[in-house]
């Protein structure tokens, strides 16, 4: 238990500095590419974490990440809503036989489809509401689409290297 | 009151989640000035409109006025420039010898507008009569001719560029020493025509084509460029010759303009000699 716990603090700690320090600077194609690894923490909590710590642990992740990114409450909201529906899309794409408690939703304890399938579909709505709440508004929606799409097929090579470099149990 | 209390005992993470979204886009609206623009800009849009029409009808009153001061600051900012002065200070150096006169003076100039892709081009320098430039006076840059003053007012000169099509420039072989005219013919800033040289002249592709000093315009033997192409034209005794140009005359900057000290005299003689041929 208290394993679950360091690896998900030093994930924590490690996948944000890496968004902050270096992400926030990488500058593919300013209006169209912005990269983000940092759901990734959000994501691989464990499946039956308590619903209220997951909301609260994404809400300050996100206040972090705001305070680099001076974007305040943007990817707060973004956390926030992305934590809310984490559980719903879990239990849609449930594999045969359910979750163990404690399991983390990992490549190594569900396989490669199946991983890159919930981080799929969870990171492009994260991107998706970010680059919205930017805009914050529907005008140029294609515009925001177009960079989601750009955002999110780099953000998953990112993710993809992050999960064969440490695949983790947890 | 106890259902109530189950209602939001069952379902306190919703309740979780809309305070923590509550709380993020008061952020989002209050914090972020875009946002902020937009949340402002839609729940006033009916104050804001009536605002912005009542500016652009009272901003018209004022615009004269509006006007004259900004011009009145541009002129003030323009003036204050380094650019904005000229630089009246001249150097010429003359020689004091007793066994050979100084034939030829140099001023030097600065270009301020150059063209080389009109059909006439024309070059303006920043000295003029009060630094002593003379019309007809040729111009040269340290690797190749530029052209001849045509007009001079007080503080300037306008050279015509040898890209003019009546550039007449007196030209020879350096090696042979055969002359000719040298003409711009095709619109090519590169390259200029030899014309007038006898079939009989040897001629190489590279030979170096320098002034001959034959006008008092330029002194003898300033490079003006190397034989790129040589050929006898059809039905006549002189080859046409093409000249690469040696001064690359899209990129000047800093000119000398040449005096000849004795072509008044030179002139004189000949306008003397020639009306007695009449």
């Amino acid at each position: 238990m208290s394993d679950v716990i360091v690896i998900n603090v030093l994930r924590f700690l490690g996948l944000f500095l890496v968004q902050v320090l270096i992400l926030i600077n990488v500058d593919i194609n300013t209006n169209y590419v912005n990269l983000y690894i940092y759901p990734l923490v959000l994501l691989l909590l464990p499946i039956k974490i308590q619903k209220n710590l997951l909301l609260v642990i994404a809400f300050f992740l996100g206040l972090a990440v705001d305070m680099f990114y001076d974007t305040s409450g943007i990817h707060a909201a973004t956390c926030v809503f992305i934590a809310y529906i984490r559980s719903g899309v879990l239990s849609v794409i449930e594999p045969r036989g359910s979750y163990e408690s404690n399991q983390a939703p990992t490549k190594r304890n569900f396989g490669t489809a199946w991983f890159f399938q919930y981080i799929g579909i969870l990171l492009f709505l994260h991107l998706f509401l970010i680059f919205l709440l930017e805009v914050f508004s529907f005008a140029g929606f294609g515009m925001t689409l177009l960079k989601t799409i750009l955002s999110f097929i780099l953000s998953m090579v990112l993710v993809a290297i992050y999960a064969y470099l440490f695949n983790p149990k947890n | 009151m106890r259902n109530l209390l189950l209602f939001f005992i069952k379902y306190n993470a919703f309740f979780l989640f809309i305070i923590l979204e509550i709380i993020s886009f008061y952020m989002i609206v209050n914090n972020n000035e875009k946002q902020n623009q937009v949340y402002v800009s839609s729940a006033n849009s009916v104050t804001g409109s009536f605002f912005e029409r009542y500016d652009k009808v009272v901003g018209f009153w004022n615009l004269g006025d509006v006007n004259k001061e900004l011009a009145n600051d541009n002129k003030r900012l323009l003036e204050q420039l380094p650019n904005a002065y000229f630089d009246t200070e001249v150097d010429t150096i003359e020689v004091q010898d007793s066994f050979f006169q100084q034939q030829y003076e140099y001023i030097p100039a600065k270009v301020v507008n150059n063209s080389i892709n009109r059909y006439n081009n024309y070059l303006t320098l920043n000295r003029g009569r009060n630094q002593g430039i003379t019309n007809n006076t040729g111009v040269i840059t340290s690797n190749g001719i530029v052209g001849v003053v045509q007009k001079t007012s007080r503080n300037y000169a306008v050279v015509m560029s040898i890209l003019h099509h009546n550039t007449r420039v007196s030209a020879k072989l350096k090696e042979s020493e055969y002359f000719g005219s040298l003409v711009w013919k095709e619109n090519d800033p590169q390259y200029m025509f030899l014309d007038a040289i006898p079939k009989h002249a040897a001629i190489e592709l590279g030979d170096t084509i320098v002034t001959s000093g034959y006008s008092s315009k330029f002194p003898e033997g300033i490079m003006i460029g190397v034989v790129e192409d040589a050929a006898v034209i059809k039905g006549s005794n002189f080859y046409e010759v093409k000249v690469k140009l040696s001064s690359y005359m899209s990129n000047l900057s800093h000119v000398f303009v040449v005096n000849n000290l004795l072509k008044e005299e030179k002139e004189a003689l000949e306008e003397e000699a020639n009306t007695a041929d009449e």
